[in-house]
């Protein structure tokens, strides 16, 4: 049963100073994400009605919804796909970093530059590494998960130091050790910072998509037919293309899964992960 | 049984002296109690006695099992008081019922028992700590160290507490009906006065002196044996 006293409600006066509505903290979200966007497509649609460049029957007409659906489904699997490898890469690294004071002493400046240095600098390079293995996905794959891992692999490593002394020292006592540690302990304890890092990143590898796709680019003699299909390939060439409808479309597509899992995921992880505080 | 003799213990070769030397001669099945300054090296004998840390010189001997209950109860927020418990049972071989029986056993000795499904955020301080000595009373060992787990809660909770922890130490006896040693660290001299039986005093790392109090339990603050011993120690405390 629901524990009413652990939701969050907002209530206001009304004017005559008494207590009125209650509204819970995901209407007030919907309601603040949803105006500006409502408002952003009107004040298109009005500037764009009595021109040429803007016509709604030929938007809907043009559109390939067909190809936006699997465009959006592509894209975010390859996002989700990233993103639980770089899960089990942060979590392994953060361990090894602070397992002792003298590792985490050369291994930290060793990430901080490591994920200083701009990935795209050696997209050629791993495309045509994939290229050779005939593996194109997981170029992108793979660009998507570079940008992703340190984000996740420097919140982790906040939260486990953030675990308190005595904490640790418990453990020891009551022989709580290796993988039972990790297990009962630590994964617990940094879960905030696993989901404050995992929404970061999920960010990054939005910017990044637009680039992890567009294959073609990166390769001396090659075309779009080398592009894989998704949200990122489809902003870019309709935006070389000119094609706005296509454009407009797969932003809206965009934001769209964007905000869905914003609400039904990170904001329901983000109340969730508070029990795991420590005082 | 307990021997710490001629420990002598530095954090790096060439650092201070963290404790110098240090011979404490602990009553089996008794309370004893360490005071002193703040960084005088009391936690750090906790620490060495719990296996938590090392020494690099002298004698120790722990013959039995540690519990520790820690200054803010060290308890994971996102288990219930049950579960927090339990998980001292981790490695346990015992079935589930035989834990859930021991589970019940200590938090009832720490008077828990009505919040077991609570977590510790609905606690309050005290509770927690009750919480934190229930998981110290679920492995049934020999030895049980607290360490200032009355620092940090208020005068009514403090004296139930001392209650409680003469009741386990009285009541909680082991198969051939041997009581827990029990060695505590305190800030205040009349709390060692109260629950102690030997009172250690340490000062930067060395045994300044040790007060042997054999007043029957429970006992009483205004009674004069009590007043010169807290008056004994105060004045030693204030040579240093």
């Amino acid at each position: 049963m629901k524990n009413k006293t652990k939701d969050r409600k907002y209530f206001y006066k009304n004017k005559a100073g008494k207590l009125s509505h209650t509204v819970n903290r995901n209407t007030i979200f919907i309601t603040l994400l949803f105006v500006p966007v409502v408002l952003i497509i009107s004040l298109i649609y009005i500037y764009y009605k009595d021109n040429d460049f803007f016509d709604i029957k030929s938007f809907i007409n043009s559109i390939n919804f067909l190809i936006l659906l699997k465009a959006s489904f592509l894209t975010f699997s390859r996002i989700i796909i990233a993103y639980v490898l770089s899960l089990i890469t942060a979590l392994a690294l953060a361990l090894i970093v602070t397992s002792n004071k003298t590792v985490e002493r050369f291994l930290l400046p060793v990430f901080d530059v490591i994920e200083s240095v701009p990935i795209l600098a050696f997209f050629p390079l791993i495309i045509g590494t994939f290229l050779y293995v005939n593996f194109l996905e997981g170029a992108a794959i793979f660009i998507i998960y570079i940008t992703m891992v340190w984000t996740l692999v420097f919140t982790m490593v906040g939260g486990i130091k953030l675990i308190p002394k005595d904490i640790k020292y418990a453990a020891q006592i009551y022989k709580i050790k290796s993988f039972d540690y990790v297990r009962h302990v630590l994964i617990p304890a940094i879960t905030p910072e696993i989901v404050t890092g995992s929404i970061l990143s999920f960010a990054t590898a939005w910017d990044i998509i637009m680039v992890a796709e567009v294959l073609h680019v990166y390769i001396p003699n090659s075309d779009k037919s080398i592009d894989l299909l998704g949200l990122g390939s489809i902003l870019v060439n309709s935006s070389n293309e000119g094609n706005h409808y296509m454009f407009l479309a797969s932003t809206i597509c965009m934001i769209f899964i964007i905000t869905v899992v914003n609400i039904f995921v990170w904001q329901k992880l983000l109340n969730y992960s508070e029990k795991f505080r420590f005082d | 049984m307990i021997k710490i003799e001629n420990i002598t213990k530095k954090y790096e070769l060439n650092g201070p002296t963290v404790l110098d030397n240090i011979t404490l001669d602990i009553i089996p099945e008794s309370i004893n109690i360490l005071i002193g300054s703040s960084g005088c090296g009391k936690t750090t004998i906790l620490k060495i006695l719990s296996g938590l840390e090392g020494y690099n010189e002298g004698t120790l001997v722990v013959d039995g099992g540690v519990g520790f209950v820690f200054q803010n109860g060290a308890i994971l927020p996102w288990l219930s008081v049950y579960d927090n418990v339990k998980l001292a049972l981790l490695h346990s071989k015992d079935t589930e019922e035989a834990k859930n029986k021991k589970i019940m056993k200590a938090l009832e000795e720490a008077s828990i028992e009505k919040f077991k499904d609570n977590l510790p955020r609905d606690l309050s301080g005290g509770q927690r700590q009750r919480v934190g000595i229930a998981r110290a009373l679920v492995i049934n060992s020999d030895i049980l160290l607290l360490d200032e787990p009355f620092a940090a809660l208020d005068i009514a909770t403090t004296y139930h507490l001392y209650n409680d922890i003469l009741n386990i130490w009285q009541n909680n006896l082991d198969k051939s009906g041997k009581r827990k040693t029990i060695i505590m660290i305190s800030h205040s001299i009349e709390e060692a006065v109260t629950l102690g039986q030997k009172i250690f005093l340490i000062d930067k790392g060395t045994l300044r002196n040790t007060f042997s109090n054999t007043m029957s339990y429970p006992r009483n603050i205004k009674e004069e044996n009590f007043v010169d011993l807290v008056e004994s120690i105060k004045q030693e405390i204030l040579k240093i």
